[in-house]
């Protein structure tokens, strides 16, 4: 398998790190959207990220089913169940899935098995890239040049948890629960605002400017290139560190407490704002929850609201598309509001 | 005549020495920009006569679609994409899988030459890169000759950009002083497989990779480390254990100083970026002077740059100052960087400037298409269901002339009706609808701007508000004082239009012809990409400057007369907005010669008209 540039080695781009961190966290948050440049390392990022993630227990089957949750057992597992066997428990490296953009939507959602049906007349489902990507990442570079319809698809599924597939006279449902990542480039073709909406966070990753750290992604990477094992060994101590940092964020998230004083402040802010929906307080809540557990602090405080509100909003905000101004600077001027309040 | 013609096939010694850099380094894949022809077949006939590129596979365009690559053309040869693969089985094809790509394990890659990357989406780069990786050899053969087409995705993996068209490489070289370093590295071919991951590159030089990647203006980060693996490339070819600043240099030239979205202006602190992409377009805007005209011409001016320039060693960018001030500090600090690489470095550039221009602006040029998975039925290929639906009826007719032979090749399955190969699965193809772009030809001249230009820019807004609706792609081009000049290459980014259009200076005389040149090309351009192009057209009509740049009001008109006839022949769909405070007879007279739709700007900002104007979509009545 072909080794990956590893995560705690990148240079910069914190904003676009810690999104993937807390997405790690809490899967609840609903996708991260990388928007920027080209070669800022956005790819690097999402594939470096599988190494850090802590192992999950699964059951033995197909779509790597959650032990702990029979209710949303897949059909293999569920037919073990009731068979009166216990499925089998394993321990997996947590998948990331790389979707590439030509995929078609039977790839995507899985389909009949052709090969098979030709050869033995049999009907079989072949899982696509959502099967694979279950309890997983699902990483979709360019994904604002990916087909509308395939996108409308992939957050449909995303949303519910689930993957039905009606199709080819197969009839089946089966767990699918991940976390988009998207990353494109603006300048090649927006995202409809509609689906802009079901990503939780929304970063811009930009080059950076100075030339030092320039210099330093340079130089990293070419190090990583002429000797992988040799620049793997040596972050090996900063990778088992922040795995065992996102394992105890996970622990500790549902004893994270957030006061009412918070509900409200996120309200206030979502209001002021003119967001549509509810979904801009609930992700904003849930990923300044599992920042502060990140933080291993023990309650979320307005610092925490703060620091997220750009990301978890500037990307719901009705915007003439037109419009010159950032979305950024509106945020700003209602969190200073809010604070002096 | 023999002799003659061997000689203008000779390649030039920037290009050997670019077969040298790929036979060192496979890996570092290149962007070749010429038109298909001789000199071409004998550049990539001497690569793959090059012991690491024999046995490259050929691909042409329609195996590049997303469709296509699912898995039949390209599945027998690429296992699946790396992470998705991880659990799955092998690709079922039924060839037998052969490891591609440097990283899939130490095999030896099978090299890719793409032809006709020009006419490929960004969406089908991205499903090809899918495929295979990072790091594959890649030839890309781009026959656009800097229409600013190449996917922005490709082109940014790929680390040499060389132009093969580009003329008379040699006469750039002997004034830079850079034929000795060509010279003495062109025979050079690697005595043994080098690794060129073993060549000792000293931190200096990456700094200074990184430096002159920042002074070209070049945003991404792929850019200095592939520059980096072509110093090693060349250190390699040289025989050398470590790299040399003629190795740096190279790969500046061969890597860096194509991808330039500015001049390193060296001693010019006043020049900064607002006025860089000012010259760049003048550049542009003379299409009609052959080659080696502009090419002279700009050397002329580089000479006379070098000339006025008073202290070589002053730091080379006026941008930033941050940049110049880190440049200025490193350039002190490190005593192994030549104190003229910067220099020779905006000469490079300058060599390039056409080219640099459009390429730096490459990332606009993407498109998008609907893909093939949608659209209008075009009959059916034989193909797995994976790359298109299923067309159940032609799959059954291609099946049935062989059910005799099979129910007595198969006996146990000779109770079936009817026995399927996968030999016989027919898809559908369908037919993605065509986009349409909106390519604004903008009035910008005096007589316009004294009227009504800023309700003009509050027109296009409008317009561009309807094309965001419809998702179509816009470009921009303006025209005043003697010549046309394009504000922004086709995108479908309206943040960026919006700026060009706020960007819009205005004054001078009216040079129509000149500008509907312009927007001829572009829409040829988009053309070219298989989109419809409207051309709207917001001017009074009255012209008054000529295609050479002649004042003359008879003259001018006589011009832009052929010129709008020229594109009504071409079969453009057109839109004039009539501009003047009078709307009058010459905006008719215009909208008479291009054969399209006459609108006078509505006096008071009427924008329910224009936005019908532009849904009525006039590319339907277009067509003769």
């Amino acid at each position: 398998m072909k080794r990956q540039f590893p995560f705690t080695a990148i240079v910069g781009q914190s904003e676009l790190t810690s999104a993937l961190k807390l997405a790690a966290i809490d899967p609840g948050i609903g996708g991260v959207l990388a928007f920027g440049d080209r070669g800022t390392g956005k790819s690097t990022a999402v594939r470096g990220l599988a190494a850090v993630l802590p192992p999950l227990k699964a059951n033995d089957c197909p779509y790597r089913c959650d032990p702990a949750r029979a209710d949303a057992f897949c059909p293999v597992c569920a037919a073990e169940l009731e068979a009166g066997r216990k499925p089998k428990i394993v321990t997996v490296p947590v998948p990331v899935v790389d979707m590439p953009l030509g995929s078609s939507e039977d790839r995507i959602t899985g389909g009949l098995d052709l090969e098979h049906a030709l050869l033995t007349g049999e009907r079989r489902f072949e899982p696509g890239l959502l099967a694979k990507a279950n309890r997983g990442f699902l990483y979709i570079d360019e994904i604002n040049l990916l087909e509308d319809h395939l996108v409308d698809l992939l957050l449909d599924v995303a949303a519910s948890g689930e993957n039905v597939v009606e199709r080819e006279g197969l009839s089946l449902r089966h767990p699918a629960r991940f976390v988009l990542v998207g990353s494109g480039n603006p300048e090649e073709g927006e995202l409809r605002p509609q689906l802009l909406d079901r990503f939780g966070l929304s970063v811009t990753v930009t080059t950076p400017n100075d030339v030092k750290t320039r210099i330093a992604v340079v130089k990293a990477r070419d190090r990583f290139e002429r000797d992988p094992s040799a620049f793997l060994d040596e972050c090996e101590a900063a990778e088992r560190a922040l795995r065992d940092q996102l394992e105890a964020a996970r622990a500790r998230l549902d004893a994270v407490n957030v006061s009412d004083r918070i509900l409200e402040q996120a309200a206030q802010l979502c209001i002021s704002l003119g967001t549509d929906g509810l979904r801009a307080e609930l992700t904003l809540v849930r990923a300044a929850r599992a920042l502060a557990s990140l933080r291993g602090e023990s309650e979320v405080g307005f610092p925490h609201l703060a620091e997220l509100a750009p990301s978890a909003l500037a990307h719901r905000l009705r915007r003439n598309p037109l419009e010159e101004s950032g979305s950024g600077a509106r945020i700003e001027r209602a969190l200073a509001e809010l604070d002096a309040a | 005549m023999e002799a003659l013609f061997a000689e203008r096939l000779k390649l030039s010694p920037l290009a050997e020495t670019a077969i040298a850099l790929l036979n060192a380094d496979p890996s570092l894949g290149l962007v070749l920009t010429a038109r298909p022809g001789p000199l071409r077949d004998r550049f990539v006939e001497t690569l793959c006569a090059c012991p690491r590129w024999h046995g490259a596979r050929h691909l042409a365009r329609r195996d590049l679609g997303p469709a296509a690559f699912g898995a039949d053309r390209l599945g027998s040869l690429v296992p699946m994409p790396e992470n998705a693969g991880t659990e799955t089985p092998a690709p079922r094809s039924l060839a037998p899988a052969r490891p591609m790509g440097r990283t899939a394990g130490g095999h030896r890659a099978a090299p890719l030459i793409l032809a006709g990357v020009d006419r490929c989406t960004v969406a089908d780069a991205a499903g090809l890169l899918g495929q295979i990786g990072d790091g594959h050899p890649i030839l890309a053969l781009d026959e656009s000759l800097g229409d600013d087409a190449l996917p922005s995705n490709l082109a940014d993996r790929l680390g040499l950009w060389l132009d093969l068209s580009a003329p008379d490489a040699g006469a750039i070289e002997d004034a830079d002083g850079f034929g000795d370093d060509l010279a003495c590295l062109a025979p050079a071919v690697p005595s043994g497989p080098v690794d060129p991951l073993s060549v000792h590159v000293p931190e200096p030089m990456i700094d200074t990779i990184c430096e002159a990647a920042a002074a070209f203006g070049i945003a991404s980060l792929r850019a200095p480390l592939l520059a980096l693996c072509a110093a090693r490339a060349s250190a390699v070819c040289a025989g050398r254990e470590r790299v040399e600043d003629e190795d740096v240099l190279l790969a500046c030239r061969l890597v860096l100083a194509p991808r330039a979205t500015r001049a390193p202006v060296a001693g010019e602190p006043e020049t900064g970026e607002s006025e860089e992409p000012g010259r760049d377009e003048t550049e542009d805007a003379s299409p009609q002077t052959s080659p080696d005209e502009t090419q002279s011409a700009q050397e002329k001016r580089q000479s006379a740059a070098n000339d006025s320039r008073s202290d070589p060693e002053e730091s080379p960018e006026g941008g930033e100052t941050s940049d110049a001030d880190h440049r200025s500090e490193i350039a002190t600090e490190d005593v192994a960087i030549p104190i003229d690489l910067l220099q020779k470095l905006a000469a490079m550039v300058r060599g390039n400037q056409k080219q640099a221009g459009g390429h730096g602006r490459r990332g606009a040029g993407a498109k998008t298409k609907p893909g093939a998975s949608r659209g209008r039925p075009l009959g059916s290929r034989p193909g797995h269901p994976r790359n298109g639906p299923l067309d159940l009826s032609a799959t059954l007719t291609a099946a049935l002339p062989w059910q005799r032979f099979r129910k007595r090749l198969f006996e146990r399955l000779s109770d079936r009706a009817v026995i399927l190969m996968p030999d016989d699965l027919r898809i559908r193809r369908l037919e993605a609808r065509r986009e349409t772009a909106t390519i604004f030809l903008v009035d910008a001249s005096g007589s316009a701007a004294l009227a009504r230009l800023t309700q003009a820019k509050g027109a296009v807004e409008r317009i561009l508000a309807e094309c965001y609706k419809r998702r179509d792609r816009v470009a921009m081009a303006s025209f005043r004082g003697t010549g046309a000049e394009t504000l922004l290459p086709e995108t479908r980014s309206l943040t960026r239009a919006r700026k060009a259009l706020a960007g819009l200076a205005a004054g001078g005389g009216t040079p129509l012809a000149a500008g509907l040149e312009r927007a001829g090309d572009l829409a040829r351009a988009s053309e070219g990409q298989g989109r419809t192009p409207l051309i709207v057209v917001l001017t009074d009509g009255k012209a008054n400057v000529a295609l050479d740049g002649v004042a003359g009001r008879s003259a001018a008109w006589e011009d832009a007369r052929r010129k709008a006839e020229g594109l009504r022949s071409d079969g453009f769909a057109s839109l004039v907005i009539d501009l003047a405070s009078r709307p009058g007879q010459h905006a008719r007279d215009l909208t008479q010669s291009l054969g399209g739709r006459y609108l006078a700007l509505p006096a008071h900002d009427d924008g329910a008209v224009l936005a019908d104007a532009v849904a009525a979509d006039p590319t339907k009545k277009a067509r003769p």
